[in-house]
């Protein structure tokens, strides 16, 4: 018995219209996974091309073999990332329990420079500082999500760590994106730590000079401000359903507005404004209902500096400078990056 | 070093943990709890236990599927027409067996079930 032609049809759409959409696997995995997976790919795109008018394929047996194949691969790669997490997860609440000191501490030498004899240049405070508060935001992120049934103790921590995997170049070398909660946690871990450092350092020059100093000094050590600036960290958002992730800010906005503001995305109307130095008045409007607290004036402000980072990444400069990300943090009130916190988390 | 510390640092390495972790537990073993300790040596070994399960059934679809993609690939190099390769039909045709006699046994039992109930 063979399957009519609409099953025909039926059965090649449904097998993987794009194999490298298969699911990661960590950098443990087998060496002989990763390259059949390759070899497949490379086979399915090779064959899919004369499918359509091949009249011999009576079983669509290609495309049910790939469907087969990246079935079986997928179920397993994600069983693999399913025991990955609940094993960061439950590590993660065991290493909660360690005070900000001692994790800081741990982390130093990875964000200390070495001199030309190999000895280790004592960091300046901020690094530690910066440490320290980036430590004791995760914890804290960690219990207020447990607290609101949100994760399992030491969930949240597991996932941030699995995220700080994957900027790493070495630990991601295939680029993988951030998923879809993984980049909703980026942004509430991203809001709640931006307060936690405009506490301890509140006034904007120092903050800056925070910045400045944070950069300079981890310029040489494994882990810094360069870490940010490679091609593996900014496609760590390149990836997730972006309406998924961006719903706790769109829910926010009136349906029409709503469908304004995809429209224009799209088009991207209004990211060519932006670069030019036009302000949309619909973003304008719009960002008063995601950022209530924060002044009209801050809120343009805070777009004509989004469209100037968006021109400066056209020249190959795709980080902001610190004097940019300054100004960002100072934009915007910390009420409303509480609230941005909680609606991502 | 105690015992608990040198398994924690043999495990560690191989483990599915991220690196950060990794280098958290390396530098602040000595100063953690026994139970700390205790728990980490228990999470390791489920670990590993993990790693070993997803690397079986890792290798078994390698096993299984290798040969036939390296086959269809050679079909494809010397301009056969894949879909006739003996090894991708057999597949194929196993495949929809198999299918349908689960589809038959998942009736059977749901028949079984009702007469059962009656």
């Amino acid at each position: 018995m063979t399957p009519k032609d609409g099953e025909k049809k039926e059965i090649a759409q449904t097998a993987p219209a794009n194999p490298t959409e298969t699911k990661e696997t960590s950098n443990k995995s087998d060496s002989k996974w990763g390259p059949l997976k390759t070899k497949a790919e490379k086979a399915w795109k090779a064959l899919k091309e004369g499918l359509n008018g091949n009249v011999f394929d009576k079983l669509a047996a290609i495309p049910n073999f790939f469907k087969a194949f990246f079935d079986e691969v997928n179920t397993v790669d994600t069983e693999e990332e399913k025991k990955n997490k609940e094993t960061a997860a439950k590590t993660g609440a065991v290493l909660k329990n360690l005070d900000s000191d001692s994790a800081v501490k741990a982390l130093a030498p990875s964000f200390s420079a070495k001199d030309k004899d190999g000895n280790v240049i004592e960091p300046p405070a901020v690094v530690n500082d910066s440490l320290g508060i980036a430590w004791s935001v995760a914890t804290t992120l960690d219990t207020d999500r447990q607290k609101s049934k949100k994760a399992t103790d030491g969930t949240t921590m597991g996932v941030l760590g699995q995220i700080a995997d994957k900027a790493d170049p070495k630990k991601n070398p295939d680029k993988k994106p951030l998923s879809t909660d993984e980049q909703k946690l980026a942004f509430s871990y991203g809001s709640r730590f931006v307060i936690a450092l405009k506490d301890k350092y509140p006034d904007k020059a120092d903050f800056k000079k925070a910045l400045d100093d944070f950069s300079s000094s981890t310029e040489g050590a494994p882990i810094g401000f360069h870490t940010f600036q490679t091609e593996t960290f900014k496609g760590l958002f390149s990836g997730g359903d972006k309406l998924k992730i961006f719903d706790p800010i769109l829910s926010k906005i009136g349906w029409l507005d709503k469908g304004k503001l995809l429209a224009g995305f799209a088009t991207k109307s209004f990211t060519s404004d932006l670069k030019t130095g036009k302000i949309p008045d619909l973003l304008v409007k719009t960002s008063a209902e995601i950022l209530p607290n924060t002044s009209e004036a801050n809120r343009t402000n805070l777009l004509k500096i989004i469209g100037q980072i968006l021109s400066q990444k056209e020249l190959g400069s795709t980080f902001p400078t610190n004097e940019q990300l300054t100004n960002i943090v100072f934009a915007v009130d910390n009420k409303d990056l509480r609230k941005l916190s909680n609606a991502f988390a | 070093m105690n015992p608990i510390e040198s398994i924690i640092l043999d495990l560690l390495e191989t483990s599915s943990l991220p690196g950060i972790y990794k280098l958290m537990i390396k530098n602040l073993l000595p100063e953690m709890y026994r139970e700390q300790q205790e728990e980490l040596v228990k999470i390791l070994f489920a670990d590993q236990k993990n790693i070993e399960e997803i690397h079986k059934k890792k290798m078994a679809i390698y096993r299984k599927y290798e040969p036939m993609i390296d086959s269809m690939l050679e079909s494809v190099e010397s301009g056969k027409d894949a879909s006739l390769n003996p090894m991708i039909l057999n597949f194929v045709k196993g495949n929809q067996e198999k299918k349908r006699a689960e589809t038959t046994n998942l009736k059977l039992d749901t028949l079984k079930n009702i007469l059962t109930v009656k």
